[in-house]
């Protein structure tokens, strides 16, 4: 009689991993395909976490690489301030050695034009006042000589120029868009540093780059240098008390507007990931409940010599561990070379659009961790249920023969359970729209469950279509696969996903793009509109001073001009919002508000008086705010108490969290002044053409504007739109790869388990056609059947997902996606098709006696 | 000393409406050391006795003592470890795991109750030395032959040192050559390794290995026949001689 | 039992004078088969006649002279034709045990199970005690003997296997009824009986 040895475990765990180890290698093609599923959704999860801090990483690198002082006070806003409320108090603390203040801004050059520096994309153009500045970093000048108090017109550039602009020397002169038109400068020296060749810097005096922003006598960034000895972090800390709440130190722009575009555009992806682990689990649940099957002998002869039920349940999770750690290992590896690529890729697009260029991979621990988790956690709960059921393994199984349990009877209640819970979606789906996202995932959900109770009906209902074309074969078919419902209602649930998802995403589609349209005819009343490159991001955009909407009005075509203006702000609880500034009487002459409630005009008349702010739907609902509550919004002049006066979307805000307020109150509070945005109504019958090409002469001095007719914009824009929303298909096609694998691993499983029954079926006279045609069929049932089931949820999916959009204020047309359902019949028939051609092959190509003797 | 002791014990399987006793109202004892054969016509309960007694099947009624303990009054957990530690199982069939080594199947048992793995594999090698199997511990069972394959589930029975072996007509499956092979070993588990021993076969050959045999018929013991000792050669070849020049 | 075959076997191998004949006999069946000398000489001699041995006189210092045998080229024709002759085995039927048994099948103070029964026992602990000699034998320095153990458990073995069957069979039937040995018709049959005999 042995002794226990229960603390011993670790040789358990090692043996049941070499046994699983073993088992796996056993059966590598379905190994190979549930692994697959993990390896897929690790990949897609483990890339965006790269790409996002890489993106991260690059925006906050430019953003701060200005200084090398030892601190930075920046506004809490990001806009900009009067240097005589920071300098004096920041000087006065303690410690501190010198200050200096400091306005830069970050933009991007137009490709075309007489602007351009050589091959420089984007600049940052940093005034500096030369008679403090050295006393908090220092500049080694290479050639020519350092910037001097009193200089105008005169530039310092970094040696790493001469890359990208050759043809800049000491004593060129070179093109600087301003707000005030475009200016020329000269090259007065060169630094010995290279300097950041994404985003060079150009330094200008103080009052150069004041003018440039049309910001005279403010600063955005103060730099301090510490006096010899100094305690850094207790510095910091006094310079944060005096200055209080509004200022803050050392923060790198992480409120990026463009970052946090991409950000949910990439949180899709990480959505897709998250679904192709969902369809990973039950691929591994699928594949494991047939293994515990299988292995009823094993399972039952370790019962016998005396292993526990957790020890069963263990072993099964261990082997479903050990895929889930190398799907794991595989998908991060994967992830890293997809994230390699889109980087790669999204370098070359971010270098033409938002000309930023020099992305480089970040990898994140944080991240690696968390896609790994995820990963794995999926095996776990995934393999856990079979591997619960594997362990109530009696151990007279080992002794038995195999009997197939009656399935019918769970079918049934699996049906009333499904259906119960599918109307309470229907139901949820029709109370309107709060709860209509809810219900279309209590109708998916619901029809999961009734996934096994459809399968007979749905088979039955199919087959005589099947019949048509396979006539005998059909009916087998249809025979093995109403033997397992089980298995067929989780391939079937897969597949369902996968084209309800596409279904959905036909109506979001059509949807979205009705209401573009609707945003832009009801925006759009002007005839011409004058825009930056990167209208998406303004906090990069040099605008235009006054004089630019001045001589358009002057032209004898225009009859009205309204300017759109910017500033970015942080609320009280640190959310980020775009402050959109407008004149309301000018505005409202050439462009409109869709409005929750009331009407434009009354809207519009809110902005003329206090603080008031109209929200666009989301940003209402980022900040949790109500119409007519007050609220606080950090300002380059300190916190202010603004107004909520309404709710107000336009083409432009509605898919942000941006606030309108009027352009008194962003030169007051922000001190911004720039138009960003000209919108033009000329006088009626004036010509067009001629308007355009009077623009286009003005804004040779503007080359940071275009100017467009805003019936061509509007094209334009719809086709930007609909171009994105084709990405959309891709995310929708890639959901399917899972359920094209969960069929396969299904068809492969029901041909191993049949291998006898498929060589009796040749031996008593098939022909390998024959037992071809009958997988085929049986994978086309399949198809069919996923297909009726992701038909029905994808309705019910777009339906409650565009309801609820309502809610977060996108009041959307819904549009039956006919051309979705056609498109995803024809996936699901495709994909069936396309699976069933290799376990069809391995069927056929069954040796008849081997077949015989399968055990 | 009695190792295994039933009391009344009964199995009925069915329905309700129509039980079939599969063991009905069995009083059997089991001594330490003892090699019993339990034989009888299919379907007179002999392997379902055997289940019970080794606490792979609950009873209908009645009671199953092994050693001390009260099989029926312990739970899945406390009878998977006596399973493990008391009973040592040889099966017909599906005998050994197909992933496993030779020595890992034998090693199971051990490895099981958490022994570390280097101890329970050196322990599952002198096991299979036992049986003869020393030179084909790294074999997988489908390289073994069949009566190698139910050596090995011998050596993994054996290598807990149980209170009771059980076998389930270990050489059902068998030809006669490999059968005595596998049955000598247990007869030598019973007489050199003072192993108790209780098997089910319907091999007469099988059975005269035995100390004892039981009859069992439509789930009742019907003969329970003590054998004694060996013949007397002499005698023996005199009686055969006769035989052969008859 | 031919003692003639067992002599042309043993000459087969190399020639040999009659009193190695005799000895070698009972090492080689390893029975208690105790062939006696001058069987062996008479068996000889008949063999000399029918042309299947022959002999050499050799002569010796010390003792008489002996007769080395020597099988004849007829003689290994003969031992070649018995080896390929099958021993015709005969049924043993009707013995004590089977005679006992169809007794007790008509009723008695003893059930046919019981004398069934009975009979097993004997027959496992003869089973059992020649399997235990077995286990004692060296298959590789007594084969002969092992050959003839593996015999008996084998006869054995098919007695029970018959016992086992007989018990099946009163298991089936249950309620058995012998039959009745069929009345002769003695003298002239009584034809109107006969009529109305018929029901």
């Amino acid at each position: 009689m042995t002794t226990a040895h229960p603390s011993n475990f670790g040789s358990t765990v090692w043996q049941m991993t070499l046994m699983g180890l073993r088992y796996l290698r056993g059966r590598k093609l379905r190994t190979v395909l549930t692994t697959l599923a993990i390896v897929f959704g690790v990949a897609m999860i483990f890339a965006i976490n790269l790409i996002l801090p890489s993106m991260q990483e690059a925006f906050a690198q430019t953003m701060t690489s200005v200084t090398g002082a030892d601190l930075t006070v920046t506004s809490v806003s990001g806009e900009s301030f009067d240097p005589e409320a920071v300098l004096p108090t920041v000087s006065g603390i303690d410690q501190v050695g010198a200050v200096t203040g400091i306005l830069h801004r970050q933009f991007s050059l137009p490709t075309l034009g007489n602007s351009s520096l050589g091959d420089t994309a984007q600049i940052d153009l940093v005034g500096i006042d030369p008679a403090t500045i050295e006393d908090v970093h220092q500049f080694v000048v290479s050639d020519g000589r350092f910037l001097e108090p009193g200089d105008s017109g005169k530039a310092l550039l970094p040696a790493g120029i001469a890359e990208l602009a050759p043809e800049l020397h000491v004593g060129t002169t070179f093109p600087l868009i301003t707000a005030g038109g475009l200016k020329i400068y000269n090259v007065v020296g060169l630094m010995a540093e290279q300097g950041d060749l994404s985003s060079p810097q150009i330094y200008v005096t103080l009052a150069d780059a004041q003018a440039a922003f049309n910001q005279p006598g403010l600063i955005n960034t103060v730099e301090v240098s510490l006096a010899p000895g100094a305690d850094r972090d207790a510095v910091a800390a006094n310079i944060q008390q005096a200055l209080g709440d509004s200022y803050t130190l050392d923060q790198g722009d992480s409120s990026s507007n463009t970052l946090a575009a991409m950000q949910v555009g990439l949180a899709m992806f990480d959505v897709l990931g998250l679904l192709a682990l969902f369809l990973g689990a039950f691929l591994i649940f699928n594949t494991f409940r047939t293994v515990v099957v299988e292995r009823r002998h094993d399972l039952g002869m370790l019962r016998a010599v005396g292993a526990t039920r957790q020890q069963i349940t263990l072993l099964i999770v261990i082997e479903s561990l050990i895929q889930g750690l190398i799907g794991t290992a595989i998908g991060l590896l994967v992830g890293y070379l997809m994230a390699l690529g889109m980087i790669t890729a999204f370098g070359q697009i971010a270098s033409n659009f938002f000309h930023r260029g020099d992305l480089s991979l970040q990898f994140s621990l944080p991240g690696l961790l968390g896609a790994a988790a995820i990963g794995l956690a999926t095996a776990l709960i995934a393999g856990y249920l079979p591997a619960r059921t594997a362990g109530r393994t009696a151990p007279l199984e080992a002794l038995r023969p195999s009997t197939p349990a009656n399935l019918m009877h769970a079918a049934r209640w699996s049906l009333i359970g499904g259906a119960v819970v599918m109307i309470l979606g229907v139901l949820l789906l029709l109370t309107g729209k709060q709860g209509a996202a809810g219900g279309a995932i209590l109708f998916l959900m619901g029809m999961v469950v009734a996934a096994p109770g459809l399968v007979i009906p749905v088979a039955r209902l199919i087959s005589p279509l099947l019949s048509l074309g396979f006539a005998r074969e059909g009916d087998i078919a249809r025979g093995n696969l109403v033997r397992q419902p089980g298995r067929a209602a989780i391939t079937g649930s897969t597949l369902m996903i996968g084209l309800a998802t596409l279904v959905m995403i036909a109506a979001l589609v059509l949807s979205f793009a009705a209401l573009i349209n609707s945003l832009a005819d009801a925006n759009f009343s002007s005839d011409l509109i004058l825009l930056p490159q990167s209208i998406a991001v303004y906090d990069t955009v040099v605008g235009a001073d006054e004089n630019l909407a001045n001589r358009v009005r002057a032209l004898p075509e225009v009859q009205d001009v309204g300017t759109m203006r910017y500033a970015s702000s942080v609320t009280a609880d640190g959310q980020a919002l775009q402050v959109m500034g407008i004149n309301p009487d000018d505005y409202s002459k050439v462009a409109s508000f869709t409005v929750n409630e009331g009407t434009p005009e009354e809207a519009f008349a809110a902005l003329g008086s206090d603080r008031n702010a109209l929200f666009t739907a989301i940003a209402l609902s980022t900040v949790g705010l109500q119409v007519g509550d007050d609220f606080v919004l950090q300002t380059a002049e300190g916190p202010q108490t603004y107004h909520v006066a309404g709710v107000a979307n336009d083409l432009f805000t509605f898919k942000i969290a941006a606030i309108f307020i009027s352009q008194a109150n962003l030169a007051a509070d922000f001190h911004k002044t720039e138009d960003v945005m000209l919108l033009i109504n000329l006088v009626p019958g004036a010509d067009k053409d001629a308007a355009l090409a009077n623009m286009q002469n003005i804004l040779t001095d503007y080359p940071q504007f275009t100017a467009h007719l805003t019936g061509e914009y509007k094209q334009e824009l719809a086709d930007v739109t609909s171009g994105a929303l084709v990405a959309f298909y891709g995310v929708a096609f890639l959901i399917l790869i899972p359920a094209a694998l969960g069929l396969l691993n299904t068809l492969t499983i029901n041909i191993l388990e049949r291998t006898r029954e498929i060589g009796v079926v040749r031996a008593v006279g098939g022909s390998r056609k024959q037992v071809r045609r009958i997988v085929t069929a049986e994978a086309l049932l399949l198809g069919l059947f996923g297909a009726a089931m992701g038909v029905l949820s994808g309705v019910a999916m777009s339906y409650g997902f565009i309801a609820a959009f309502g809610t977060v204020g996108w009041d959307m047309p819904y549009f039956f996606p006919l051309a979705g359902i056609i498109a995803a019949v024809v996936v699901g028939v495709l994909l069936a098709l396309f699976a069933a051609v290799l376990p069809a092959r391995n069927a056929a190509r069954l040796d008849i006696i081997r077949a015989l003797q399968y055990e | 000393m009695s190792i295994v002791r039933t009391e009344s014990l009964t199995k009925v399987y069915g329905d309700v409406g129509q039980p079939i006793p599969a063991v009905h109202d069995v009083d059997l004892t089991v001594d330490e050391g003892e090699f019993v054969a339990i034989m009888g016509p299919s379907g007179s309960g002999k392997s379902t006795l055997l289940y019970l007694l080794g606490g792979l099947d609950k009873p209908t009624s009645g009671k199953v003592w092994l050693r001390d303990s009260d099989i029926d009054a312990l739970d899945d957990d406390a009878l998977s470890r006596l399973r493990r530690n008391q009973v040592g199982f040889v099966f017909q069939f599906f005998n050994l795991i197909p992933v496993l080594t030779a020595q890992e199947n034998v090693a199971i048992p051990l490895i099981l109750d958490g022994m570390p793995r280097a101890r329970a594999l050196k322990q599952a090698d002198e096991a299979l030395a036992r049986v003869g199997l020393a030179d084909r511990a790294t074999h997988r069972p489908t390289e073994l032959s069949g009566g190698q394959q139910q050596r090995v589930a011998l050596a993994r029975a054996l290598v807990t040192k149980p209170s009771v072996i059980l076998a389930d007509e270990p050489t059902g499956n068998l030809d006669s050559r490999s059968s005595d092979d596998v049955v000598q070993m247990l007869r030598r588990a019973v007489d050199d390794w003072k192993q108790t021993l209780v098997l089910v076969t319907h091999d007469s050959r099988v059975a005269a290995f035995a100390d004892r045999i039981v009859f069992l018929k439509d789930g009742k013991i019907v003969d329970d026949n003590r054998l004694k000792g060996k013949g007397n050669a002499d005698q023996i070849r005199e009686q055969l001689s006769k035989m052969v020049l008859s | 039992m031919s003692v003639k075959h067992t002599l042309l076997a043993l000459l087969y191998q190399h020639p040999q004078h009659g009193y190695e004949l005799g000895k070698q006999i009972n090492a080689v069946v390893n029975t208690e088969w105790d062939v006696k000398l001058g069987q062996v000489a008479s068996t000889l001699a008949r063999l000399k006649d029918a042309h299947l041995v022959d002999y050499e006189v050799e002569a010796t210092d010390d003792a008489p002279d002996r007769k080395v045998y020597f099988i004849t080229d007829e003689g290994r024709r003969e031992l070649e034709s018995w080896y390929l002759t099958p021993e015709v085995r005969e049924y043993r039927l009707g013995d004590a045990f089977y005679v006992k048994l169809v007794l007790s099948l008509l009723g008695g103070p003893v059930s046919p199970e019981q004398v069934l029964i009975t009979q097993r026992r004997e027959l496992f602990q003869q089973l059992h005690e020649v399997t235990e000699l077995l286990r004692e034998a060296d298959p590789r320095t007594q084969l002969p003997w092992v050959l003839l153990l593996e015999s008996a458990t084998m006869h054995l073995d098919a007695d029970l296997r018959w016992i086992e069957m007989c018990e099946a069979r009163l298991n089936d039937l249950k309620h058995y009824t012998p039959p009745l040995p069929t009345p002769k018709p003695r003298g002239r049959p009584r034809r109107k009986l006969a009529h109305s005999s018929k029901t």
